[in-house]
């Protein structure tokens, strides 16, 4: 080979060479290059994935608190309507209990019963069934408002006995008008009253009707 | 960039070029290869990185605030029992009063 001949297959070798590592640089800076964005999409959609999924989850969550909360909502309700209706009842009870041991109570309730049913009955003809025990009370108040005077023209008939633990029912003779005023029937009357109170009690305390449940965020 | 190499046979300096040309499609061949190699991974990658997105934990708290509200409810309807039962006093006067008032 002469030298000239030498000298130009070298820079052409030489050419070869540098353009073959070129390219190849090309080639790698490229790849790099795709690589990069195609692990960069990954990671983009990645995260709209996730934030999609978290965003599904929030709002589950929500619609599940809300069913839950309103489902407790509802058993704290009842439950508490069963709380004030039982110790209504017991101490009811013991109001009960405290009248019928108390001879002045019910002497007292047996007056002030007749002086209702007297102003509420039209009729001037009245039939009295007493309770039993109750018959010395009604006898004794009877007289007692009678002379007063505010009742003119009533004639009261006074019967026997019926089975009840205090007070009595009065009528009218032709039956058309009655006025139950036997304790039995003041009870219901007296326990809305004590539920009325038990609600009062519960709201200036705040458990009733809108208690904080504390944990559950809507 | 390719040569038959019986056309330049007798030379030195064919010889030497049909080498260089050779080389140089091994450079290019090795730098497509990696390329191949790099964008192989790259793939790989993203797939994990989906499949681990797509795998992400369910909601782990569940149940907790509601256990909670739940335990709150009986807390609230044992409050409201001893409350009622600490003012039966005057529940029992308004029973009274109930009672002989027409």
């Amino acid at each position: 080979m002469a030298s000239n001949d030498g000298a130009l297959v070298s820079t052409i070798l030489g050419e070869l060479k540098r353009a073959a590592d070129e390219e190849a640089q090309r080639i790698l800076a490229e790849a790099e290059e795709r690589a990069r964005r195609i692990v960069e999409e990954a990671r983009a959609r990645a995260e709209a994935i996730r934030a999609e999924r978290a965003r599904l989850r929030e709002g589950e969550r929500r619609r599940r608190l809300a069913l839950k909360l309103a489902e407790l909502r509802a058993k704290y309700l009842s439950g508490l309507y069963g709380v004030a209706e039982r110790v209504a009842g017991e101490v009811m009870a013991e109001a009960l209990e405290m009248l019928l041991n108390n001879p002045e109570f019910r002497r007292l309730y047996v007056e002030n019963a007749l002086k209702e049913a007297l102003r509420s009955l039209s009729s001037k003809d009245l039939i009295i069934e007493p309770c039993r025990g109750s018959e010395e009370f009604l006898r004794e108040a009877l007289s007692s408002i009678l002379m007063t005077g505010r009742h003119p023209g009533v004639r009261v008939a006074i019967e026997g006995a019926r089975d009840c633990r205090c007070g009595f029912v009065a009528r009218s003779a032709d039956g058309h008008e009655i006025f139950n005023a036997t304790i039995e029937a003041k009870l219901s009357e007296v326990k809305e009253h004590l539920l009325a109170y038990a609600w009062k009690i519960l709201r200036e305390e705040g458990l009733w009707p809108n208690p904080e449940l504390a944990g559950l965020s809507e | 960039m390719t040569v038959a190499r019986g056309e330049l046979a007798g030379s030195d300096a064919l010889e030497a070029l049909f080498e260089g040309l050779q080389s140089a499609e091994a450079v290019v061949a090795e730098a497509r290869r990696r390329a191949e190699e790099l964008l192989r991974k790259a793939r790989e990658e993203a797939d994990s990185i989906l499949r681990e997105a797509e795998r992400a934990p369910e909601d782990g708290g569940a149940g907790e605030p509601e256990v909670a509200a739940g335990l709150r409810v009986e807390e609230l309807l044992g409050r409201a029992e001893e409350l009622l039962r600490r003012r039966s006093d005057e529940l029992r006067e308004v029973a009274i009063v109930s009672l002989l008032r027409w």
